[in-house]
């Protein structure tokens, strides 16, 4: 019998930690999207500081990454190809830009374009597409849990209705194998 | 003053009209997850069936299409294409399979592998990769928002000839490296488009 008021306060403490963010405060979809498009932000400025910890924290440890023309990876390779990365001084960065946000109160998906853009500026290296989908893990924490990411072809597209410039899509070409191999995931 | 009140009557009433099934039973992510398997499998026989009624069901009116080599487009766009696949004699057909799936109460993340299969069966012609956002609408039916779709590299590595793997070589060709991926060229959109 005296037992039972230990488990029970092990059973309560234990409980937070298990499953995504059931013990979160609530929010509404709106409340959801701006947490994400924080914390993206706060990305983005880690990235920009090669602060890899900052950089690493908005990645679930279950993340599944999903990258045209590599085998899908996890955090354990995104941490390594980030590292090396950080240590180039002049590697190539990419900028996002947002062209989506779908929320609903657990789990927001934000679709992007991403621009390789040269560490001294110039000409963008190469365009992508992408979508990252955000769950608020047990520490109530937004984490994206899935990443698709494929190269922007829309510039081969026999469509008339291409809507960028010559000089976007000019720079369409993704070579894997080139230097380019890792810091083409570098986001 | 009656008619300024029967116009905030309406105004009230048309503002309490749920965007995103609002009003609908509440699920739990598990129940969501099912209900949007069960929605694509259905989807998958339409498709079979060349049913465009039911092929188009699954798709909101406020659909962005996102697909590898294309400009984006919606529902529209989606309609004509279906149309004119299924007008099309022998046309082979997509058909999805699903990798993985992300699921709240209000939203659903499919990822999903396709495969351009020919009519009378045989290898698939291409496969693709991607991932469709599912939202319960204001009529409760789980529909798709938003779509993305990129050629699957792993299925032209390496291959000058096209080489596609059959179903029962796909399991190896995940595991398989990558790194020989070439761009692909997408020549004939509708011949793409007709996946979803």
């Amino acid at each position: 019998m005296k037992l039972r008021p230990l488990l029970f306060a092990l059973s309560v403490s234990i409980a937070p930690l298990c499953a995504n963010a059931q013990t979160c405060p609530s929010q509404t979809a709106d409340e959801a999207a701006a947490d994400v498009r924080s914390s993206f932000n706060a990305w983005l400025q880690a990235v920009e500081h090669r602060d890899l910890e900052k950089t690493m924290a908005i990645f679930s440890p279950s993340l599944r990454f999903q990258y045209q023309g590599v085998p899908d990876f996890g955090y354990d390779h995104l941490l390594a190809i980030y590292q090396a990365d950080f240590s180039r001084p002049d590697a190539p960065i990419w900028r996002p830009n947002i062209e989506n946000t779908i929320a609903s109160p657990t789990l927001v998906t934000l679709f992007g374009e991403w621009t390789l853009m040269p560490a001294k500026g110039g000409d963008a290296i190469m365009h992508n597409r992408g979508v990252d989908v955000f769950q608020r893990e047990a520490d109530c924490v937004w984490r994206v849990v899935a990443s698709l990411n494929y190269s922007d072809k829309r510039s081969v597209a026999v469509d008339s209705q291409d809507r960028r410039s010559p000089a976007e899509a000019k720079h369409n070409k993704l070579q894997p194998g080139r230097d380019g191999a890792i810091a083409r995931v570098n986001r | 003053m009656r008619p300024i009140l029967a116009c905030c009557a309406l105004v009230c009433s048309v503002a309490w009209l749920p965007a995103h099934g609002d009003t609908c039973p509440a699920q739990t992510a598990d129940e969501a997850s099912a209900q949007v398997q069960a929605a694509f499998a259905a989807w998958n026989e339409a498709v079979v069936q060349k049913d465009l009624e039911k092929t188009m069901a699954i798709f909101s009116q406020s659909l962005r299409f996102q697909v590898q080599g294309s400009p984006d487009f919606g529902y529209p766009r989606l309609l004509a294409n279906y149309s004119a696949s299924y007008a099309r004699e022998n046309a082979p057909q997509w058909q999805g399979f699903v990798e993985s799936v992300i699921s709240s109460p209000q939203m659903v993340s499919l990822f999903t592998e396709w495969k351009l299969l020919p009519e009378g069966g045989g290898d698939p012609i291409k496969e693709y990769r991607g991932v469709d956002v599912f939202q319960r609408e204001s009529d409760c039916a789980w529909r798709v928002v938003a779509s993305l779709n990129y050629v699957d590299g792993a299925t032209i590595a390496g291959s000058p000839g096209g080489y596609s793997p059959g179903p029962a070589t796909v399991d190896s060709a995940k595991t398989r490296p990558r790194v020989a991926w070439r761009e692909p060229v997408v020549r004939d959109l509708d011949f793409v488009f007709g996946h979803h």
